[in-house]
């Protein structure tokens, strides 16, 4: 109290400078940071994580997409990650990005992080995509699957997940005896089963078409014995609330398909483009 | 009996004083008897279940002996211990005794050296992988594996699926080494509707007249494992000018080619087969059921892709399928 009774009765004038000045910085700390944010002056981010492949070509990735990005914004990148518990580590601490994430991860996460789905990755047409069980034709039931394995081109956790959808109803021991190989990709995990290595795949539809236009008499050796429930592509989710500068990042995402070196990214991706969640769409992933 | 005269005594409220230290001495022996007997249950229901597995790695610098490890550790439940023939693991005579006198009950070799060190002084089941052209190795009726290449119809169906215009794809193959693999591969080639056009190398030095007679009938040239035709390195360094002067794009089955021209390498992915042996080992421990052949091909598939060499070639690319390549190369 002495002391402030000096500073009020001895310079009134200097105080009233010093609280001018310090309102001026504070003013132009939240003016410089408002406009970076806008801009993007720091980094704006995809980070990028997807239980439904194994694939693991993230360098060709990370290149594809910051080439991609380069063009837009000179402080877009790409971040991908191959560890689910790092990626999610990372994502809760960065409000100035955006993610591209499988919709059984958005499931999961919703309840951790604040979050919103935009945009839903397409391919062949639509934006929802069945995982279907193919077996050996010398496998006609699923209780024949007892103690087999499995090639799956997804993440254990994921792909287990997949698998008591399909095996619903099944005593449980049945889904615990699986044993699962996983490879790098849908094709391969088809393959693995006309070559004799496992005993079924897990993969989507358009894998086993595509293996159906590519090599007929492998798709003949397979059987199908169930399908999981229809489940969304790739999303793009904002966190709630998300900055200014994250909506040109987003509009250089959704505009992927129209320009070549993007077109080729998504392809990377399995998309071919994206396309705006509905109300109704976001709603259903909510569910 | 000790057994039973204390549970004869416990009927005698008289005896109790008496019984008691009878009763800890036979709670005591009864313990020490169930000890013994259940772990013997156990092992005889589900042989070997705490077996261990020796990892004997040819060299553990090699990085992809070292991935096939971790791949393979990663998935095994059972406990293991490793030698590194290449790692100070002792001189040879300390590793043939290490390897006779280990309780492991099955060995996993990694490598051509770690296969035949192990094939020539263990007992034990052995599971082998990342052993080139195994069929050339010696096979017990114990040994199980994980080959190293890829059945040919694998690699045939993912140049139909990345190059969907190919038509037909030229082959330099010796009839020693590679006459029943060409067969095979004729036949899976006609499944994905290649023509696959064989061209027979019978000495090194016969390398470019073959070159000068394939390359005309073929839209591109398939690379494959074979002693002639990659006699040294100058054999490869030629074909590859050869291929490319008449623009001609080589497919090959090792990434190391595409610092050399190759527009594509199609390999087995490592970690995969470390899965796979990891799976086999398992298989052979628990006495479950094991392929009839002993040996299984890799499941999984790496692929480098040049695109560079792709829009140089002119080869229509199906860029649907980028999804499926592990690697991209500007």
């Amino acid at each position: 109290m002495p002391d402030a009774t000096r500073l009020h009765a001895g310079k009134p004038a200097a105080r009233i400078r010093g609280l001018l000045r310090a309102a001026v910085l504070t003013l132009a700390f939240c003016w410089g940071q408002a406009v970076a944010q806008e801009n993007c002056a720091t980094q704006c981010t995809i980070y990028f994580y997807n239980p439904e492949t194994n694939i693991n070509n993230y360098v060709s990735l990370k290149a594809s997409f910051d080439t991609y990005l380069a063009a837009f914004g000179k402080n877009y990148r790409f971040q991908p990650f191959d560890e689910k518990d790092i990626f999610e580590s990372v994502i809760g601490n960065d409000e100035t990005s955006i993610f591209l994430i499988s919709s059984w991860h958005y499931r999961l996460l919703r309840q951790k992080l604040p979050m919103q789905p935009l945009l839903v990755g397409i391919s062949g047409g639509t934006f929802e995509q069945k995982k279907i069980l193919s077996a050996s034709r010398k496998i006609s039931d699923l209780a024949q699957l007892r103690g087999k394995s499995i090639a799956v081109a997804g993440s254990t956790a994921y792909s287990k997940n997949v698998l008591e959808q399909i095996f619903a109803g099944k005593p449980p021991e049945l889904v615990a005896s699986l044993r699962l190989i996983l490879v790098p990709k849908d094709i391969d995990a088809l393959m693995a089963v006309g070559y004799g290595m496992a005993a079924a795949a897990l993969t989507t539809e358009k894998s086993l078409n595509d293996l159906h236009a590519l090599n007929p008499k492998q798709y003949d050796l397979l059987a199908r014995l169930g399908a999981s429930r229809a489940s969304f592509r790739t999303l793009v989710v904002a966190p709630t609330g998300h900055m200014r500068a994250v909506e040109s990042l987003l509009a250089t995402v959704e505009r992927m398909q129209s320009e070549s070196a993007g077109a080729d990214t998504l392809h990377m991706l399995g998309l071919d483009g994206w396309k705006r969640l509905t109300a109704m769409e976001q709603q259903v992933l909510e569910q | 009996m000790e057994t039973t005269r204390t549970l004869a005594a416990n009927s005698s409220s008289t005896a109790r004083a008496r019984r008691t230290p009878r009763l800890r001495r036979a709670t005591a022996i009864a313990l020490w008897l169930l000890a013994w007997l259940v772990p013997w249950t156990v092992s005889c229901a589900a042989p070997a279940s705490n077996a261990k597995v020796l990892i004997l790695n040819s060299n553990g610098a090699v990085k992809k002996y070292a991935t096939i490890e971790n791949a393979f550790q990663s998935n095994l439940a059972i406990p293991t211990a490793r030698l590194d023939l290449a790692g100070g693991s002792g001189s040879p005579d300390a590793l043939k005794e290490n390897l006779k006198s280990s309780d492991a009950a099955l060995i996993y070799a990694i490598g051509s050296n770690a296969y035949q060190l192990a094939s020539r002084n263990a007992k034990q089941p052995i599971v082998f992988s990342s052993i080139l052209n195994w069929r050339r190795q010696r096979m017990g009726d114990n040994v199980y594996g994980i080959a190293n290449e890829l059945p040919s119809g694998m690699p045939l169906s993912l140049f139909r699926y990345l190059f969907p215009e190919l038509k037909t794809i030229g082959v330099l193959y010796s009839e020693t080494f590679n006459k029943e693999w060409l067969a095979e591969a004729v036949g899976a080639a006609a499944d994905v509707r290649i023509e696959l056009i064989g061209e027979k190398v019978a000495a090194p030095s016969e390398l470019p007249q073959a070159l000068a007679r394939l390359l005309p009938r073929v839209d591109a040239l398939w690379l494959i494992s074979d002693p002639v035709v990659l006699a040294t390195e100058n054999s490869a360094i030629e074909l590859f000018r050869r291929s490319d002067a008449g623009k001609k794009p080589v497919f090959a089955y090792d990434d190391v080619f595409v610092d050399l021209g190759a527009v594509l390498a199609i390999t087995a992915d490592i970690p995969t087969m470390g899965i796979q042996a990891a799976k086999l080992a398992e298989d052979v421990l628990m006495g479950r059921e094991t392929p009839p052949e002993h040996v299984q091909n890799p499941a999984g598939s790496h692929i480098t892709l040049h695109m560079g060499r792709v829009q140089r070639y002119g080869i229509h690319l199906n860029r649907q399928a980028l999804g499926a390549v592990n690697r991209v190369v500007e």
